[in-house]
């Protein structure tokens, strides 16, 4: 039997986002990249765009100096 | 908060007792991290409530016999002026816990040089960088902290991969563990970079503390011992 996939989603609030990309380096599924959209402070503030490679390690979320990031699995 | 029947399951994300505000760090700081590890522990050995934390300047006792204390210190207030507090809170015999918070520099004040720069290192008080024959050289508390008798656990961490934010929560859980179970004095002493004062973007800086920070302060456990020594002691009869 083929093993079901885990969905993951990655949740970003924008607005305690301080653009320091920690997220997007720590990605080692090269999910996340840094936007082009600011917030209201000024920040960019990173994108999930790749939700198909995502295994749901937690590195963004673990690494965000501003715990801005949450990761759930679809169940 | 999400709902139980909800279709989705939170894997990580913010801990029960850290508050829902946004940080008042600057961007890139790690510290933020530090602090949602400790929420973590916090949450992992159900102390909420009676744990007492205690930051900066001004730390005397736990009133309480019951309570958790831990301490939140940067290089300014522990390893500069409250060096002498620090070691004889150890001397007294108090089981506390310690979260030191090394940066290599005065982030709050202005960047001015601190006990913990490097040798070289660019501050608003050394413009040519620290020399030792001026500015002395950088300390290394938690080697400092692991020859006293009354510390238990001492240990130096970083929180720049996935792997170290593990390592470093594993640190601060053991720490305040045996705090719990009476055993003695705890201390963590956790890297990071500050990239205002480094005058870096926050990549740049923690490519800087990988290079140079790391290259200064060895991580690792330094002292793990679940009995507090007592290296002689006169018998009376």
């Amino acid at each position: 039997m083929e093993k079901k996939k885990k969905v993951i989603e990655v949740e970003i609030n924008k607005e305690f986002c301080k653009g320091c990309s920690f997220c997007v380096d720590s990605c080692p599924k090269e999910c996340l990249i840094m936007g082009e959209e600011i917030n209201s402070v000024g920040y960019n503030f990173p994108v999930f765009i790749n939700q198909e490679d995502c295994t749901g390690c937690g590195a963004c979320s673990f690494l965000c100096p501003d715990i801005a990031i949450e990761v759930y699995q679809v169940v | 908060m999400e709902e139980k029947d909800s279709p989705r399951r939170l894997i990580c994300g913010r801990p029960k007792s850290l508050m829902q505000a946004k940080s008042p760090l600057c961007s890139g700081c790690q510290h933020g991290i530090v602090g949602r590890i400790i929420s973590e522990v916090i949450d992992e050995l159900g102390i909420m409530g009676n744990v007492v934390g205690i930051g900066g300047v001004g730390l005397k006792r736990g009133l309480n016999e019951e309570a958790v204390v831990f301490t939140i210190q940067g290089d300014g207030d522990l390893a500069a002026i409250g060096i002498g507090d620090l070691i004889n809170a150890t001397v007294r015999g108090e089981k506390l816990t310690t979260v030191f918070f090394n940066n290599a520099g005065y982030g709050t004040t202005g960047g001015q040089l601190a006990p913990t720069t490097l040798i070289g290192q660019v501050t608003t008080t050394t413009p040519d960088g620290r020399r030792p024959e001026a500015g002395g050289f950088p300390i290394h508390v938690a080697e400092l902290m692991a020859g006293l008798p009354g510390v238990v656990y001492s240990a130096r961490c970083a929180v720049n991969t996935l792997a170290q934010f593990k390592r470093t929560k594993k640190a601060i859980k053991t720490a305040f563990q045996k705090q719990i179970d009476g055993i003695g004095y705890g201390f963590v002493e956790v890297l990071s970079a500050c990239p205002p004062l480094l005058n870096m973007r926050p990549t740049k800086a923690r490519e800087w503390f990988e290079k140079h920070m790391l290259a200064e302060y060895p991580l690792g456990e330094f002292k793990n011992v679940n009995e507090r020594e007592i290296k002689y002691q006169i018998e009376n009869n």
